[in-house]
């Protein structure tokens, strides 16, 4: 496997990470504008976890 | 009700509804990313003898996003090769569009015609971030049916090549560039077989033109209107003859069209890294689109396929452009037909210094045609 394509996947299972630790985020905080603002990091790290953006 | 629902008892629930709202807002502009690769529909036309892909010469790039079809004219009599590039550049319409109208009417009594409509098809999947790039726009055929075609990005998507480098070097000549330009296709010329996704579309590209033998290859691009490189011809020193005779052709069809000679320094691009690796004689031309400027007013598909915008207007009465910009514009109509002006009068030329291998061929759309009846009666119908 090419080097910049290990680097590729290993940036979108990192952009997985992200995505997942929002959801947890989102189930864990109280306050709603915690919440509130791991729903929007989430959006973007999810598209790009799954290679679409 | 409005307490509840900030309430920290009730986080909850309303983790559920926000996770759902994000799920929908990630699926529904997925689906419009996605959407992006979807490949308009190409009609080969009658004097299209042959349709290859870039993986035919180059057979690890099959299944890849790096590969492209190829369309070839070929005459009845042998003679000269000429190489036509469109989509090196995706969002610069003009090339990709005289590359189409030239598959699909042009038909070669003597010597070949080789067309990529779409050099770097990974552009064609993805726009510029923040600039609010239409992502399609649609042309009638001559049927009145409608033809639609994407408007993508300079670089290659970074979904398929990523990361971009702080800097980057031209590996044949040690040149550096800003890191992007690894994604450039019109940076990276002539390509490294192992190279990068672009840099090894570009060593394919280049090895067609070496084992097809081109003789005459033109590069069509597009610059926005306050760029100097614009309404131009860039050849490369043994190209520089026909380029001259061309200009002239032009000129004396009232189609001001400049030339420049390529810069031995500047590297990568096609029209110096063809001309020094292969026997072609190696030009790219230049038309202006306003919708690739930073003058732009709002960029939706009637500034695309319209050309006309107030701000450029206003510039060019500040003389802060190279070209002439009034209320009419620079339609697609008028830069796809300069393109296709170029194409014949670089084949006229070609054919007055080399007697002995000439491309003879018929159905080139004229300029004075495309520009009056629009592009429209020259686009075939999707089977």
């Amino acid at each position: 496997m090419p080097f910049d394509l290990l680097l590729l996947y290993t940036y979108r299972l990192m952009a997985a990470i992200v995505a997942i630790m929002m959801i947890w985020v989102l189930f864990r905080e109280r306050d709603w504008r915690s919440q509130f603002f791991a729903m929007l990091v989430f959006v973007p790290f999810a598209l790009r976890a799954a290679g679409v953006k | 009700m409005t307490m509840k629902i900030f309430d920290s008892e009730s986080y909850r629930p309303r983790a559920w509804v926000l996770l759902a709202a994000g799920l929908a807002v990630a699926i529904c502009s997925g689906a419009i990313f996605l959407d992006m690769h979807k490949p308009e529909p190409l009609v080969a036309g009658p004097g299209v003898t042959q349709q290859k892909m870039l993986s035919d010469y180059v057979p690890e790039l099959a299944n890849t996003p790096a590969d492209t079809p190829i369309y070839i004219l070929e005459g009845e009599e042998p003679g000269g090769t000429l190489m036509l590039i469109g989509g090196t550049h995706p969002q610069e319409l003009s090339g990709v569009l005289a590359a189409v109208l030239t598959m699909e009417n042009v038909t070669p009594q003597r010597g070949r015609i080789i067309i990529f409509p779409q050099a770097n098809r990974s552009g064609f999947t993805h726009t510029d971030p923040l600039e609010g790039f239409p992502h399609t726009f649609s042309v009638q055929a001559r049927d009145g049916s409608e033809r639609w075609f994407r408007v993508g990005m300079r670089l290659s998507n970074p979904i398929h090549q990523w990361p971009d480098p702080d800097i980057h070097l031209h590996p044949q000549s040690g040149e550096r560039m800003v890191g992007w330009e690894s994604r450039n296709l019109n940076r990276n010329y002539p390509g490294v077989d192992d190279g990068r996704y672009t840099a090894r579309i570009n060593a394919a590209i280049t090895q067609v033109a070496r084992q097809e033998n081109v003789d005459l290859l033109l590069d069509m691009h597009e610059a926005y209107p306050e760029y100097p490189i614009i309404n131009m011809m860039v050849a490369h020193e043994r190209a520089f003859e026909i380029s001259t005779l061309a200009m002239i052709g032009l000129q004396m069809r009232g189609i001001p069209m400049d030339l420049m000679a390529s810069p031995p320094l500047l590297r990568g691009l096609s029209h110096r890294e063809f001309g020094d690796h292969t026997q072609a004689l190696a030009i790219l031309s230049e038309t202006a689109n306003p919708a690739m400027g930073r003058f732009r007013g709002r960029t939706d598909e009637e500034l695309v396929v319209g050309g006309r915008d107030a701000n450029y207007v206003r510039a060019a009465k500040l003389r802060r452009l190279f070209v002439p910009f009034d209320e009419n514009g620079h339609p697609l109509n008028e830069r796809t037909g300069r393109q296709l002006a170029t194409v014949e009068e670089l084949v006229i030329a070609y054919n007055e210094a080399n007697p002995d291998k000439q491309i003879d061929v018929t159905g080139i759309p004229t300029y004075e045609d495309v520009t009056a009846q629009g592009i429209s009666p020259f686009l075939l119908p999707t089977p």
